[in-house]
């Protein structure tokens, strides 16, 4: 599903190059559900952003599914993230003037585009993670647990094959994050999504079928590391 | 939910911004729109009032303009006055073939009625059976009620009796006889009025109502009413949209018998037993019958001849000068409306980017960001501008007598326009326009910077 070799990101700080993500090989199957971890700094949520198309790296290849990502035009890495990939975050981003139905089906207006059936669509969705009597409510007036379900599923309204989440569980307390954990995997299970989840939790790491620490994945890390990680 | 329910809610999100740059673009419209309402209502009701006025004849102490206005548009009361015989040279054909005449009616002027300075007119029943308004034979029409009988006849026996009580006083100066009356015999069938539709409505006068005439204007220094000829009113005109609807005609013999009418006109240098007429209004039988009266005029001292044809677009020239600057005005402050929409929207883009990041992180195109961004300002604008049209039709319908005063014409507060609706559209267009550069950097939000924090 993911093939990553020899990616590097230069982001340019007081016109100094700094290294913000640095990966020789990566590669995730089809409906695997993978943890990425590392210490801060290493370039994570880069990394994530790179396989989205939201940034491109400056070297090496990405390829998610059918598409290499890496050589694709700014638009066209925004129509592969709104057809293939969904997003969850930690600060959940959810936008603040729009219901919950509406921030879900919003999804779907900047994804794939909204029809006839998404309302309905939203409305399954959120049903299915318990907020039916809470679509009409804005994100402030949701707990952290809350909207992080209605994050989930605007993630999966486009029906994805990619689940990119970025500390997902940062925000709420160990019980809920384990809730919303499983909740995630099962949806995602359902649909044979993959998942990269950034966490820095272990034992959120430790529910997912494998664990990559992204310093292994660096071309400095001993072979046996990256081996381990591809 | 479309692009269009996400400007939709964006503007709602930001109210108060949203609300004041639409006041702000409501206000130049509505500026904008008074303007051309105005130009076209007093255009029309000035192109509508001239129809049956092809020739005015007056004094030459007034200016052609001032005959046109006091007489074709009930703004103010002319100089001097002509006498009896240029109105009979001209009624009864005395004049060289080309300048003979359908009609020549007898106007004088002076009087008021009400708060409102209703002009009272006295004249002849020919203002019904003959004077045209618009067209040949189309004459004013009643809503209510009839005319009042007082013909040429009439005015001429008026003139004798006039005439021989002259004559009488002159014989028997300084014999005691300064106590006497010497007014001329008034009928109860001349103590009738026909009044305006806007008279009738203003006033909510209907018919049998008594009319007071006011010499000058009421409230004014020196004004004062003439109680012994009070008017019942006989019959209510229909509409004409023209300044007529804001006159009262009462018989030329019950004016004439008025003695300070009699008092001022020998003030003005007539012999005693003159009749004297503010103006008379002539439509030449000739299509150039007009110019021919022009022509004739100049060569006599008794009278000239304005020709409201010519002298109105004179007058509009003249208005459309101060009209330009305002419009001039009214375009700049669209314009700096627009520019408020710009800054309006600009500032919030900081503020926006985590907003357009997420949008962008959900696979937004930056066109579809420019779009959102477009039609808000959009959005704006045409609801602005919409009000503003709203508000010019409400100030219409507000202050729509003061422009009546000012003006001599009624303007139609319901007169919609196709060019309002186009005003609309361009001013939403404008407002489109100054969405522009907000929506460039909305557009070019650098998305990965602002979706938060970075592991």
């Amino acid at each position: 599903m993911i093939a990553i070799r020899d990616l590097q990101k230069i982001f340019h700080r007081g016109g100094e190059p700094v290294v913000a993500c640095d990966v020789r090989a990566l590669d995730v199957e089809r409906g695997a559900h993978v943890a990425l971890i590392g210490r801060s700094g290493l370039g994570k949520t880069t990394l994530l952003h790179c396989i989205a198309g939201i940034a491109r790296p400056d070297r090496g290849s990405i390829q998610v599914g059918e598409t290499r990502v890496d050589t694709l035009g700014e638009a066209a890495r925004d129509r592969f993230r709104a057809e293939h990939v969904g997003l969850v975050y930690q600060t959940l981003n959810l936008l603040m003037p729009f219901s919950a139905l509406e921030n879900v089906a919003l999804g779907a207006v900047f994804g794939r585009g909204a029809h006839r059936g998404t309302r309905a669509r939203a409305q399954q969705l959120l049903e299915r993670v318990g907020l039916a009597d809470r679509m009409g409510h804005r994100p402030n007036e949701l707990s952290v647990g809350q909207a992080q379900r209605v994050a989930i599923c605007r993630a999966l309204i486009n029906d994805p094959e990619l689940i990119l989440a970025d500390e997902p569980l940062g925000n709420q307390d160990r019980e809920t994050g384990r809730e919303v954990l499983a909740l995630l995997l099962e949806l995602a299970a359902e649909g044979n999504r993959t998942v990269l989840m950034v966490t820095h939790d272990q034992e959120s790491a430790a529910q997912m079928q494998r664990t990559i620490d992204l310093a292994d994945l660096r071309p400095t890390a001993p072979a046996a590391a990256t081996q381990g990680a591809s | 939910m479309n692009l269009f329910a996400v400007s939709l809610r964006n503007v709602r999100v930001r109210l108060l911004s949203s609300v004041l740059t639409t006041v702000s673009i409501m206000i130049g419209t509505a500026l904008l729109a008074s303007l051309w309402l105005l130009r076209e209502e007093i255009d029309r009701g000035y192109k509508a009032s001239i129809g049956g006025y092809r020739a005015v004849v007056g004094s030459k102490d007034s200016s052609p303009l001032e005959l046109t206005m006091s007489t074709v548009l009930n703004l103010g009361v002319p100089q001097g006055v002509v006498k009896l015989s240029t109105y009979t040279d001209l009624h009864e054909d005395r004049l060289p073939r080309r300048c003979h005449v359908r009609y020549a009616i007898p106007q004088a002027r002076g009087d008021t009625y009400s708060r409102f300075h209703f002009p009272i007119i006295g004249t002849t029943d020919e203002m019904f059976s003959a004077f045209e308004l618009g067209g040949k034979d189309q004459h004013l029409e009643f809503a209510r009620g009839e005319a009042w009988r007082f013909g040429h006849q009439d005015l001429m026996r008026v003139a004798e009796q006039k005439a021989e009580l002259a004559q009488h006083m002159a014989e028997h100066a300084g014999h005691g006889h300064e106590g006497h009356d010497h007014s001329i015999n008034l009928p109860a069938s001349w103590r009738r009025a026909v009044i305006g539709s806007k008279v009738a409505r203003q006033l909510d006068l209907d018919l049998g109502a008594e009319i007071v005439p006011v010499h000058g204007r009421q409230d004014e220094v020196g004004s004062h009413t003439h109680d012994d000829f009070a008017c019942a009113v006989s019959g209510v005109l229909a509409p004409t949209n023209t300044p007529i609807d804001r006159a009262v005609f009462i018989p030329l013999g019950t004016f004439l018998s008025m003695d300070d009418h009699v008092a001022v006109r020998e003030a003005e240098g007539a012999e005693a037993g003159d009749v004297l007429l503010s103006a008379i209004v002539a439509k030449p039988r000739h299509h150039v019958g007009d110019r021919h009266l022009e022509l004739l005029f100049q060569t006599r001292s008794d009278a000239q001849v304005a020709v409201p044809a010519k002298e109105i677009p004179r007058l509009m020239e003249w208005i459309g000068g101060a009209k330009q600057v305002l419009e001039i005005v009214s375009y700049l402050v669209l314009i700096v409306a627009a520019a408020s929409v710009l800054v309006a929207l600009y500032n919030t883009m900081n503020e926006r980017r985590r907003e357009i990041a997420i949008m962008r992180s959900l696979g937004a195109r930056r066109p579809q960001i420019v779009r959102v961004i477009l039609q808000e300002a959009a959005l704006i604008a045409l609801v602005g501008a919409a009000l503003g049209v709203l508000l010019c039709h409400a100030a219409a319908w507000a202050f729509g007598g003061l422009v009546e005063d000012l003006a001599g014409v009624a303007v139609d507060w319901a007169a919609f326009s196709t060019a309002e609706l186009w005003l609309i559209l361009a001013v939403g267009a404008l407002g489109g326009l100054a969405g522009i550069l907000p929506a460039i950097k909305g557009s070019l939000t650098p998305v990965a910077e602002h979706l938060g924090p970075i592991s």
